[in-house]
């Protein structure tokens, strides 16, 4: 076969025989073809060459400053990254929360939810069907309530998240 | 390090031997300052942020997956707060191209030949690619590793890594004709 140019796939075949990626009958057939084309041949001395420099000018590791372990261990505890909300979201979600449950409060104690209501009432199917959804009744009064009772359990991990333990924790760190 | 010795340190720090995390800290300060050099070409920033990943790393510790390496998953951690470092910095400082310059200045001061030609070709490529060529030829970082790290397909960060070294070849090629024709 003539070649007067290397193609992308042969390209990518010479960097996989670079990196040890062929093996048995691939490999011995690329070899086959390495032997028969000069062209190959260069291009696998080029990429040889790039291969060696790049192995030479990034395999070393960097060295950090002799410090680098003193500072560390110096800093542990300076900063906190136990919380994943930072204070300022961490407020505003515990503001919105905490307006939230005070309406619902206002609304439960003011006996919007005191009456109780049919599935009837609750979804418009009597518009589109003509038989009646079975009676089943809902405490509105109950389901706000225990909607209000999971508000205040975000509000108080919200407020351990945001307020209390950055402010414990600093405080430990400062007695250190 | 093996990944029991890994372990019983780990073991250690959660027991409140806060001695044992400076014994990981020396272990793996130097792969982590190399990635974070990497990404941030800079290398008072790259401390700080190798040392900001290590304390990350110490905070989370309890959350930490033991199926995974745990050089693995700190890298990750470096890889994450050096590329955020670098996006802090870069909309502070756009209008600055301090990287190339400085890439440029320690160029033309390096004595080898080879390595200023390869730093010159590198600089033809685009971020990523270059990133992806320099991790993965750090010592004993696999393919996979390096894919991990990035947060990458490992079919797609080899696809990346061929033709980013088929692209240096054809750039360094250009590069040393052009050497060659002006001496």
């Amino acid at each position: 076969m003539i070649m007067d140019k290397i193609t992308s796939a042969q390209d990518d075949q010479l960097l996989n025989y670079l990196d040890r990626n062929l093996a048995g009958a691939q490999l011995i057939q690329f070899e086959k073809e390495l032997e028969s084309s000069a062209i190959l041949k260069n291009r696998l001395e080029e990429l040889r060459s790039i291969h060696g420099m790049l192995i030479s000018s990034h395999s070393i590791l960097e060295s950090p400053s002799p410090l680098f372990v003193n500072k560390v261990m110096k800093n542990l505890h300076s900063k906190s990254y136990s919380s994943s909300l930072s204070p300022r979201n961490g407020l505003f979600l515990l503001t919105g929360v905490m307006i939230a449950a005070g309406i619902l409060i206002a609304m439960v104690g003011a006996g919007i939810f005191d009456q109780m209501i049919t599935l009837d009432q609750l979804l418009p199917v009597k518009n589109y069907f003509q038989q009646s959804l079975p009676v089943v009744s809902i405490n509105g009064n109950l389901v706000i309530k225990v909607i209000v009772g999971l508000n205040l359990v975000l509000v108080f991990i919200v407020l351990d998240r945001t307020v209390l333990k950055p402010f414990f924790q600093r405080r430990a760190g400062m007695q250190l | 390090m093996t990944a029991r010795e890994e372990n019983q340190l780990i073991d250690s720090i959660l027991a409140g031997n806060q001695d044992s995390y400076a014994e990981l800290v020396d272990h793996y300060k130097s792969f982590a300052f190399t990635i974070a050099l990497k990404i941030l070409n800079n290398r008072p920033e790259a401390e700080e942020a190798s040392q900001d990943a290590f304390i990350k790393a110490f905070h989370y510790l309890k959350g930490f997956n033991r199926q995974a390496r745990f050089s693995t998953w700190l890298y990750r951690i470096v890889f994450n707060t050096a590329v955020s470092y670098k996006r802090k910095n870069s909309r502070v400082l756009s209008s600055i191209e301090f990287h190339d310059s400085a890439n440029e200045e320690s160029s033309s001061l390096e004595k080898d030949d080879k390595k200023k030609f390869v730093s010159k070709a590198m600089d033809q490529l685009n971020e990523a690619d270059r990133l992806a060529i320099q991790l993965y030829y750090i010592k004993e970082f696999s393919l996979e590793e390096v894919a991990e790290l990035m947060g990458q397909n490992m079919n797609t960060l080899k696809v990346r890594i061929h033709r980013a070294r088929q692209r240096l070849a054809d750039v360094l090629m250009k590069i040393l004709k052009e050497e060659a024709l002006t001496l």
